[in-house]
């Protein structure tokens, strides 16, 4: 009798659930406006300034005849105080409420950036809708003006964007960041942030697309200057993020044409050593490509043209990579480099000691680059 | 004596206009016969009222000292070839020496002289009482009363119109035999002796509902049966006091574990093959006369995804037959529980271009996913169950309703999305494949959509604990519902999510037959064992 009774409880109890409007938590996806792309700007009055880009999925049902004209995508702008302020006040614009977990692009422009990024990337980390792996990339100008562009190969953008900085790794001269890095990188107290720089070029076509090129470096989280391409690739090579890309050096008998070799496997390592109070570094890289293209006529199959190839191949990244480090110590005058990081992991107890003083020592440190160079294959030719 | 007829007679005559007859035969007060065949046949003729098919048949005995006799039989339930062959025309016309009459009289009476040398019939039984006499009359015998005699004859004539072994609908097979059962309880056992020619395989009769007197057969294994589970079957068997048996699903109902619960404990079959199967590993089976349908038990929750035909065909392909049936099962209770769950309250879980084309479908639904949900499993319901009640020609124009109006229409004017039906149609494929527990799964199904349209993957996992806590829980005639996944046996996990080959399956499941558990030899074919 007692059990039928709690049967009967249960069914009233579920069949109210069920037919109560005001489920808890309950949303449609009719009624979300899943946003693929979200820019940050600097809004008039010290305000912020967001740009989303949010999916209309009607307009991506396959068959549609007026669906294909569509827009895929439509963009709203909203400020506010605060982000999660300007990030309520969409639903002003849109009726539906936002859902971030779809969102993998975070585009920061450039005002912004350079006046310091903490207070507006802490709602990002904070709200659980985000997901840490969203791509956070930096843009000379405006946010505004990367969410706003179309695409043409992927239907929305945002996921063009994605493509993009999922696939850097074919050429590697891009810094791809997840929130999560950033957000680690920005809060260390021994390392500075890069981020990947996002830019809109116009296309032969005509219409203009996105180029994922280069980076750009913070002293914490003020943005400070642009890397070049190859300064960005000497970054990933000290950083360990080197996946793949292409190395030119010039022909062992013609040193005006170039043989194209591509790089299948690379490695890094910084060992710190303290000599006699003072520290100093070896930065050790491995690098193993394949011969990919070769532009003068001269047998490359012998292995004394192999080993010319890889001292060359040795230097070419010995000087991306110096380059970089030089730049680094001289001009920007900031570690980006990870020394800092290694030395916390290798001599913790130095390290506390020396943290303080690390500006003024990080210039002065030496630096000692060490390439280990191999190619493999040479392809199917001789 | 008198005193008792007429007190019947009253009774019957009062009983008359009532609803509820009541029935005096199943009691222990014996009316005897008369020796005098007239008020036999008045007996005879008050208790049948004037039924149009019960044949009173009298005649006259052609042999000294040609008495008067009396066949009773009811039309339609008697072979009138039989009678008359075995019957009237050796106790009319044939001529037996008188010499060999005379010697033979000496020593025994008239009837049994005629029980003994006059019919040819194959079963003769003899008969004091009135409920005897009318108890055979009513299976389809006939009785034979003589003038003179208390006691009559009961005759074997049985003999109606049946359907001849047929391949069953349910339970097809591609390769494997074709026979079902049949209606009638002699042709079942029959067909289960030719499977199995062991003199241990014993069957028990009892007749089970006090106006149908139903035959009902246990069938066993001597010797690997577990004993305690056949005379569990026996006392539950004998504890049933209900009017009429008409179908196995009633026995099935009052004797089961769990009456309360969603899953069947007492398995059924249309397939001699699988009965023997289940006998041999150890199982009881219950006959009823008047369906073709054999009772198992104890019936395991493992069965329903077992398949004869994974036995009949080589065990690799078996096993990923037996896989796929998991994964049907599993298809069949989540999936559009867990759809619910991942779009209603946990979207950021979906693949974001699925997510997109999701989105894209449910655009313009006016209703919420849940009630979608709801809505397309009652119709698939209610179109399942036209299917089978309506009139076969009607068939086509069912389907036709039911593919193009309920589903594509739908979907065009924008009052369903076509994932949902997408959904609906592979679950109820799903359910299909496991088809013996499917009406446990439809609830089950019903039951875990309300609870993931509550809470969401919380309430699912609510709702599958407490399912699971149930199946824990239940029993069928003592052996545990999940044997052998929960109690694990290893030896038996053999034949659960793989079908192992047969010279692996070395023994018969440990909790059923605990007697004789070794079903064979270590017997892996190999060209060196034949070459001695």
């Amino acid at each position: 009798m007692k059990k039928t009774k709690l049967l009967a409880l249960l069914l009233l109890l579920f069949s109210v659930a069920l037919f109560t409007t005001g489920c808890w938590n309950r949303k449609e996806l009719d009624k979300l406006g899943i946003v693929s792309a979200i820019g940050i700007d600097k809004g008039e009055d010290g305000k912020v300034k967001l740009t989303v880009q949010i999916i209309k999925p009607e307009s991506l049902k396959k068959g549609g005849g007026e669906g294909e004209k569509e827009k895929p995508v439509r963009i709203l702008s909203s400020t506010g105080d605060t982000v999660l302020d300007a990030v309520r006040n969409f639903v002003e614009k849109s009726g539906r409420k936002l859902f971030h977990s779809h969102n993998y692009v975070i585009v920061l422009g450039e005002k912004m950036a350079r006046e310091g990024v903490l207070p507006v990337i802490d709602w990002f980390n904070r709200d659980h809708e985000m997901r840490p792996l969203a791509w956070v990339m930096v843009t000379k100008g405006e946010a505004s003006d990367i969410i706003l562009t179309k695409s043409e190969l992927e239907k929305i953008p945002g996921q063009q964007i994605e493509m993009l900085l999922q696939n850097y790794g074919a050429v590697s001269k891009a810094v791809p960041v997840h929130l999560l890095e950033f957000y680690e990188k920005l809060t260390s107290e021994s390392d500075h942030p890069v981020l990947g720089r996002i830019q809109v070029k116009e296309q032969i076509d005509k219409t203009s697309a996105f180029e994922f090129k280069g980076a750009g470096f913070f002293r914490k989280d003020k943005l400070i200057g642009w890397l070049d391409p190859l300064e960005t690739r000497g970054y990933l090579w000290i950083w360990n993020k080197i996946k793949s890309g292409i190395i030119t050096v010039p022909c062992p008998e013609n040193e005006n044409k170039l043989v194209s070799l591509e790089i299948i496997k690379a490695g890094s390592k910084i060992k710190p050593e303290f000599k006699e109070g003072k520290i100093s570094y070896r930065i050790e890289v491995k690098v193993q490509s394949n011969l990919g293209e070769n532009m003068c006529s001269k047998n490359l199959a012998k292995p004394d043209t192999i080993a010319t190839l890889e001292e060359e191949q040795r230097k070419a990244v010995e000087q991306e990579i110096k380059t970089l480090v030089k730049q680094a110590q001289e001009e920007f005058k900031i570690d980006i480099l990870g020394l800092g990081v290694a030395t916390m992991r290798k001599y913790p107890e130095e390290w506390k000691e020396l943290k303080d003083r690390w500006e003024e020592e990080f210039p002065q440190v030496e630096v000692e680059v060490e390439v280990a160079s191999k190619i493999s294959l040479i392809g199917m030719v001789e | 004596m008198m005193r008792i007829i007429t007190s019947i007679w009253n009774s019957l005559k009062k009983n008359k206009g009532s609803k509820i007859n009541v029935m005096n035969n199943t009691g222990k007060t014996v009316i005897p016969l008369t020796p005098s065949l007239p008020t036999n046949l008045s007996l005879l003729k008050e208790r049948f009222q004037d039924s149009p098919d019960v044949v009173f048949r009298e005649f006259t005995v052609g042999f000294e000292p040609y008495p008067k006799a009396l066949l009773v039989y009811i039309n339609g339930l008697i072979s009138s070839d039989v009678i008359s062959t075995t019957i009237l025309k050796p106790l009319m016309f044939e001529s037996l020496s008188e010499q060999y009459m005379l010697k033979k009289f000496q020593q025994i009476s008239l009837l049994d002289f005629i029980q003994e040398c006059a019919v040819p019939n194959s079963k003769v039984t003899k008969v004091n009482s009135l409920p005897d006499l009318i108890d055979g009359i009513l299976s389809g015998n006939t009785a034979f009363v003589l003038d003179g005699f208390p006691t009559a004859l009961v005759m074997d004539t049985k003999g109606w119109e049946a359907r001849g072994v047929d391949e069953p609908d349910t339970e097809a097979v591609v390769r494997g035999p074709r026979e079902g059962f049949t209606e009638s309880i002699g042709v079942n056992t029959a067909l289960l002796r030719r499977k199995i020619k062991d003199e241990n395989l014993r069957f028990e009769s009892l007749n089970l509902g006090r106006r149908s007197k139903t035959a009902v057969y246990i069938a066993y294994l001597q010797g690997v049966v577990n004993e305690k589970i056949v005379a569990e079957t026996k006392s539950r068997l004998q504890r049933i006091d209900i009017d009429a048996i008409l179908e196995t699903g009633y026995i099935e109902q009052l004797i089961e574990d769990a009456p309360t619960s969603i899953f069947p404990t007492v398995g059924n079959t249309e397939k001699p093959d699988i009965l023997a199967a289940k006998l041999l590993e150890g199982r009881v089976g219950i006959f009823v006369d008047g369906t073709p349908f054999v009772l198992t038990v104890p019936h395991l929750l493992i069965e329903a995804v077992q398949s004869p035909e994974d036995y009949y065909s080589r065990p690799y392909y078996a096993t990923v037959i037996r896989l796929l049936r998991f994964i049907a099962l599993g298809l069949a209770t989540l999936l559009p529980s867990t759809y619910i769950a991942l779009q209603s309250f946990h979207p950021e879980m979906i693949p974001t271009p699925l997510l997109i084309s999701m989105a894209g479908a449910r655009e313009g639904i006016p209703f919420p996913s849940y009630m979608e949900a709801l809505v397309m499993g009652v119709i698939f319901e209610i179109l399942r169950e036209a299917g089978i009640r309506m009139p076969r020609p009607i068939g086509q124009a069912v389907s036709i309703v039911g593919a193009l109006v309920l589903g594509q229409a739908a979907v065009e004017a924008g009052l369903i999305s076509n994932a949902m039906v997408i959904l609906v149609a592979l679950t109820a494929i799903c359910g299909f494949v496991v088809s013996s527990i499917a009406d446990a799964i439809a609830l089950l199904r019903l039951f875990l959509l309300l609870c993931s349209t509550s809470f969401g993957f919380f309430g699912l996992l609510m709702g599958l604990l407490f399912v699971y806590i149930h199946l824990l829980k239940l029993r069928s005639f003592g052996i545990p519902y999940l044997t052998p996944i929960a109690p694990g046996n290893l030896n038996d996990l053999k034949d659960v999510f793989i079908r192992a080959p047969f010279w692996s399956l070395l023994t018969r499941p440990q909790l059923l037959g605990q007697k004789n558990v070794v079903r064979q030899k270590p017997a892996k074919p190999s060209p060196e064992n034949s070459r001695e």
